[in-house]
């Protein structure tokens, strides 16, 4: 691998391994810009994955300390885990499930689609849906989507097989198996699914896109870029003008290192990424980079979620095959007559013994709970999928009291539920209700949030800087060379699984960036 | 943990104690009490991270044995009315949620319960049964070739789901 020295002011410095971060290395990289990514986490390889939830769940999860605050349910279920990130090279991607949705181009504009909403901040993405349209084939393209440019759909699995039915039964028909983000029959040098069921697990037989198996090593390939994991950014430097010219980091020795940068591309997730750009305050930008209108760590969307289990007198055996291989998008449209703005998918969710009876109901026990695990053979599930509104007090912020290893303020990420989360949650909860019924569920139970694995907004996209936290190209507002490459940027969540517009969005900046550069303006 | 994997050993009252207060807990009456020794075991392990753990541990067993009597001959029910009425209590958090995280991570338990756990190795279920569900028709696959409606409300198709009650 390429190796750059800290002294190398002409580098592009990237800070997270994951969706974002990732595709636009790689794209630097081809473009001939030289690249160098810091990743907080380890480099595991795939042979090293694990397929049982606990041994994964602590060896790729982000576990420094967090907080989870305010009326959502996470708050009192899992108060130190308000999301479920991974902290490995390739990111949350090494916990994914793969389904890839687009957005829909009203839900680009949801200020003018849903109109004025009490509390919530909506706005209109200042960015052409047509615009997007190549980078989300591309997209497609390079994760393998099946259902996709030429991809075939993925089998129905045992799970499917329920949800599927149930939905066919209460009328929906826009239900499949995808698109979904795993090679149903090899596919870009990696191997078809053995529908093992330990997607989110890292996937040992690679079949699953993620940047560990794909833009990481083709980026390696290109010899214009080195990869440096154990590396934890902790500031962005930036020189008199005012451009970011450097990110300190400390390596897997705790030793504080500062690379040098001709331009920085922050890449951690909706919690991280504000974090590091709060931490980043300096003379000029006291509140942060970015953050002059105050907009920085706020409109912290994770989706609208929850999930309904079903008990079947036959068996199902959940845990076999591909976890989350079945989608209805009947629901996602916007149809105010629901009773709320916005529109959520149902997809399968499959889970093991450990995660069911940590997730089915948080905190339960007695008699009741374990009649329910005693029927875990005979048990299907759906995880609900749905825009949530953004609002300024849904938040994340740097904690006063606690820290992480290094000794730097934790986030605390604080939200509360807006009644129109509210009242598509329960609207969900009443439909997957309906479709486990209909193909003779003995019994239907609702259970709360999961830690998010959908982490949205805190640095959201605007075309006018009191408005937001970075422009239509991800560009920081106020720092000409910094860029959010990942989630953070989204002005609103839409109903879909994030990961594919990650992706398409970096790929669009990546060629602006590339544009730029070779004007010399950058 | 696997069965026969040696436990690390609480004291002796502290621990037959958590013992019955688990099978409380977690009552599953075709599972033995191996399964549930292990856990406690474990959850003394993670409480001896800590001093102060370990005091809640231990002066929480105390409490529930005194007002017990002895707490292995207690009834269930007469175990479950003490769990219900400390239900807020930090010792029962810590030891509610650490009883069904070991309990459930125990391959024994994985075994009566009907979870085979790791799959890799036998070559996933792609041969073993990923697809088989007898008592529901195969259903389709593939996307729909029919636009989804995205604005406003669905098509005359599905408003046969009307007779579907909805709770909301």
């Amino acid at each position: 691998m390429r190796h750059y020295e800290l002294d190398d002011a002409d580098v592009a410095v990237i800070v997270g391994s994951g969706p974002g971060g990732a595709s636009l290395a790689l794209r630097l990289a081809r473009a001939g810009l030289d690249v160098v990514m810091l990743e907080s986490g380890r480099w595991i390889d795939p042979e090293d994955f694990v397929d049982d939830e606990r041994i994964a769940f602590a060896q790729l999860s982000w576990l420094e300390a967090r907080r989870a605050t305010g009326g959502w349910t996470l708050a009192q279920d899992f108060p130190a885990l308000p999301a479920w990130n991974g902290h490995a090279v390739g990111g949350t991607a090494l916990l994914w499930t793969g389904l890839t949705p687009r957005f829909k181009d009203h839900e680009f504009r949801t200020r003018s689609s849903y109109g004025e909403i009490a509390g919530a901040s909506l706005a209109d993405w200042p960015i052409d849906p047509a615009e997007l349209a190549p980078y989300y084939e591309e997209s497609e393209r390079a994760m393998g989507v099946s259902h996709r440019q030429g991809r075939p759909p993925m089998p129905a699995n045992t799970s499917y097989r329920v949800f599927a039915n149930g939905a066919e039964r209460v009328g929906y028909r826009h239900y499949a198996t995808g698109p979904y983000a795993t090679n149903v029959e090899p596919y870009d040098g990696r191997p078809g699914t053995i529908q093992d069921g330990f997607n989110s697990q890292g996937d040992r037989h690679r079949s699953k896109w993620t940047p560990l198996v794909s833009e990481i090593p083709k980026a390696i390939a290109t010899e214009r870029f080195e990869l440096r994991p154990e590396s934890h950014a902790v500031r962005i430097t930036l020189d008199a003008a005012g451009r970011a010219d450097g990110v300190e980091y400390l390596d897997r020795d705790g030793v504080l290192r500062r690379q040098r940068a001709a331009l920085v591309a922050v890449a951690g997730n909706a919690i991280e990424t504000p974090r590091l750009l709060l931490l980043s305050a300096t003379v000029g930008h006291e509140h942060g980079l970015g953050n002059a209108s105050d907009h920085l760590g706020r409109h912290y969307m994770r989706h609208t979620t929850g999930v309904v289990y079903g008990q079947f007198p036959e068996e199902v055996h959940m845990y076999r095959g591909e976890n989350m291989a079945g989608i209805v998008a009947d629901e996602s449209r916007h149809d105010p007559e629901r009773g709320f703005a916005g529109g959520y998918y149902l997809e399968t969710i499959s889970q093991g013994l450990p995660s069911f009876t940590t997730f089915m109901e948080p905190g339960g026990w007695g008699a009741d709970f374990t009649a329910r695990v005693e029927g875990y053979p005979r048990t299907a599930a759906s995880w609900i999928c749905g825009e949530d509104l953004p609002q300024p007090g849904n938040r994340v912020t740097l904690s006063d009291e606690l820290v992480d290893r290094w000794g730097l303020p934790a986030p605390e990420v604080h939200y509360d539920d807006h009644p129109n989360d509210v009242a598509m949650r329960e609207h969900a909860y009443g439909r997957v209700e309906a479709m486990f019924r209909a193909v003779g569920a003995e019994r239907v139970w609702r259970a709360p949030a999961m830690p998010s694995g959908h982490n949205l907004g805190t640095a959201r996209m605007s075309a006018d800087p009191a408005n937001g936290v970075v422009d239509p190209e991800g560009r920081v507002h106020g720092v000409p060379n910094l860029f959010v490459s990942d989630g953070s940027v989204f002005t609103t969540g839409a109903a879909a699984n994030p990961t594919l517009t990650i992706m398409a969005l970096s790929l669009r900046q990546g060629d602006r960036i590339v544009d730029t550069r070779r004007r010399g303006e950058l | 943990m696997t069965e026969d994997q040696p436990a690390p050993a609480a004291p002796d009252a502290t621990a037959s104690t958590l013992l019955a207060l688990a099978r409380a807990l977690y009552p599953h009456p075709g599972i033995p009490d191996g399964p549930y020794v292990r856990a406690v075991a474990l959850l003394a392990a993670d409480a001896a991270a800590s001093s102060e753990l370990s005091a809640l541990v231990t002066a929480g067993a105390a409490e529930a044995a005194a007002d017990l009597g002895d707490p292995g001959s207690a009834t269930l029910e007469a175990r479950t009315a003490w769990l219900a009425a400390h239900e807020g209590e930090a010792f029962f958090a810590f030891v509610r949620e650490r009883i069904c995280f070991h309990l459930y991570d125990d391959r024994e338990v994985w075994q009566l319960l009907g979870y085979p756990g790791p799959s890799y190795a036998l070559g996933g279920y792609l041969h073993r049964g990923f697809d088989e569900l007898p008592w529901l028709p195969d259903p389709r696959v593939e996307e729909l070739d029919e636009p989804l409606v995205e604005i406003g409300p669905l098509g005359a198709s599905a408003a046969a789901s009307a007779g579907v009650e909805v709770t909301a």
